[in-house]
């Protein structure tokens, strides 16, 4: 991990893809799909688009559809879209106006009913976004 | 703190990168890169691969590169291995770069 990581800076715009990361940490704005190990979204930064990570830590805004192990909401984070997690913080202040849903992964015992009709909801309407 | 982006060198970004605002301006390249980059001053570093576009202010170039280059001053180091071609107005090219392509001078505008 002494490798350094990747830094989008503030007054950078990137749009496209990000693969093969390891850590990004932006400070400006991304409009991408990343998969990697560690993703810092800085104050100033915003970032749309997919993120398939194992940590994410939001302190700008975010709006797309996240797959994480572990989320971090700073108090200064807005957050819009759908996020997928095994286990979230959210500080007090921070702005969430998505669909959060824990343990997706198929492989942990849903426990009720209701579970599974969350999962058969989201497939329904990632379908429906496909078609969109 | 200095705003520089940094591709680090396992990474692969595809798309459009665009430093120009004034809050940023320096992109340091030691990943892969395929489309268009706008910056002040660009560095591709040893090791680095870069696919397509540069419009900079001024660009130092010492991985592989492929596309055109459009800046006011151009560094090719001795590991640069340059295939296209470059706009520029200063020129420096050490011994050992690989170069082939045109080069002319920056077009007025």
């Amino acid at each position: 991990m002494a490798e350094k990581m990747t830094t989008i800076g503030a007054g950078a715009h990137f749009k496209g893809k990000i693969s093969n990361a390891s850590t990004i940490e932006v400070s400006g704005i991304v409009e991408a799909d990343v998969a990697t190990e560690k993703l810092t979204i800085n104050e100033s930064g915003k970032f749309g688009g997919s993120i398939h990570s194992k940590l994410v830590v939001v302190s700008g805004s975010y709006d797309g559809n996240m797959i994480a192990d572990s989320v971090w909401l700073m108090p200064s984070s807005r957050v819009s879209g759908e996020i997928k997690y095994k286990s979230l913080q959210l500080d007090r202040g921070a702005a969430l106006n998505c669909r959060v849903i824990q343990n997706w992964d198929e492989k942990t015992p849903s426990n009720s009913a209701s579970e599974d009709a969350k999962i058969a909801a989201t497939s329904n309407k990632d379908s429906s976004e496909v078609k969109a | 703190m200095a705003e520089v982006t940094y591709i680090s060198p396992e990474i692969m970004m595809e798309g459009t990168l665009d430093v120009t605002s004034a809050k940023g301006s320096t992109v340091v390249l030691a990943g892969h890169f395929k489309g268009e980059m706008r910056a002040i001053d660009v560095k591709l570093e040893t090791g680095s691969t870069f696919n397509g576009k540069i419009f900079a202010h001024s660009t130092e170039v010492g991985g592989k590169m492929n596309g055109d280059i459009e800046t006011k001053s151009l560094k090719l180091t001795s590991s640069a291995r340059f295939e296209g071609s470059i706009f520029t107005d200063e020129l420096a090219i050490d011994v050992g770069a690989e170069v082939s392509g045109s080069i002319s001078k920056l077009q007025k505008s």
